[in-house]
């Protein structure tokens, strides 16, 4: 019986919240809205979104409205197949203690 | 990073994918003056047939062609305004992408194609002031069907039911 597999990249709280807003059902969502939503800094949502986009898990599209630069993120088909693997994992993990437990000591 | 965790951490994991979804539900909504200019729009759309039809006061062509178009340009640009309002951008396949909205989706759209040739045909054959009141009761319902299918889309996320592209 293998371990529930945990996608590092997702794993972290911060990437694991952007992921869940942008897997959540809307197209794309601006950069503000993600900030306030998962509720870290601007330089926190950029440094964490950068480290997806270079997993290639999200997209991100940069214009402007009027002066104001606006950015977007969408979470691309690869993103959402390892969100979705990852929410499983978690899943199986809190549903079965005995092999959370398995998958802790195997790391140690 | 060290990837495994425990039970209840995955527990407390889960709840924030939870409060996400509920994040992004809470966004998708009418506001007050997003609903008045799709309101205006609307009654513009279905109240013009009527008003020129009306005797001696008839709108010629080309005002009736002014007033169509201006409310085209007011309902993409109200919806452009609540993107940028809601930080979201819904999927255009919304009527597939998000089940429970179907139905006021489909109404919706039924009830603005049958009602703008009702109001015409009334206004043309039967009578302008039917056709007026047949056109206000139009936008009211569709006012009503666009809030049904925002609070369904709410809902849908909010459940994690969104059909997967």
């Amino acid at each position: 019986m293998t371990a529930p597999q945990l996608d590092p990249i997702v794993h972290p709280p911060t990437r694991l919240s952007i992921c869940a807003l942008l897997a959540a059902g809307a197209e794309w969502i601006e950069f503000a809205t993600v900030r306030d939503a998962v509720a870290v800094s601007d330089s926190v949502l950029s440094k964490q979104s950068r480290v997806l986009e270079d997993a290639g898990y999200i997209e991100v599209r940069k214009g402007a409205v009027g002066r104001r630069p606006r950015t977007w993120f969408q979470l691309t088909a690869r993103g959402r197949e390892a969100f979705a693997a990852h929410v499983a994992a978690l899943r199986e993990l809190a549903e079965s203690p005995g092999r959370g437990a398995q998958a802790l000591s195997r790391s140690h | 990073m060290d990837p495994n965790i425990t039970p209840d951490q995955a527990q407390e994991r889960l709840a924030d994918v939870d409060r996400a979804r509920d994040a992004v539900a809470q966004r998708i909504r009418m506001p007050g003056w997003y609903t008045a200019a799709y309101a205006g729009a609307l009654a513009v759309l279905f109240v013009v047939p009527g008003l020129s039809s009306w005797p001696g006061h008839e709108l010629s062509a080309s005002a009736v062609r002014i007033a169509i178009l201006s409310a085209v340009v007011v309902l993409v640009l109200a919806e452009a305004a609540l993107r940028r309002s809601t930080g979201t951008r819904l999927r255009p396949d919304r009527a597939t992408a998000y089940v429970s909205a179907r139905r006021p989706i489909l109404l919706t759209g039924g009830i603005v194609l049958l009602g703008s040739a009702i109001t015409w045909v009334t206004a043309v054959a039967v009578s302008w002031i039917l056709s007026i009141a047949l056109g206000l009761i139009v936008v009211a319902l569709a006012v009503r069907g666009q809030r049904e299918t925002a609070d369904a889309i709410g809902r849908d996320i909010r459940a994690g039911r969104v059909v997967p592209r």
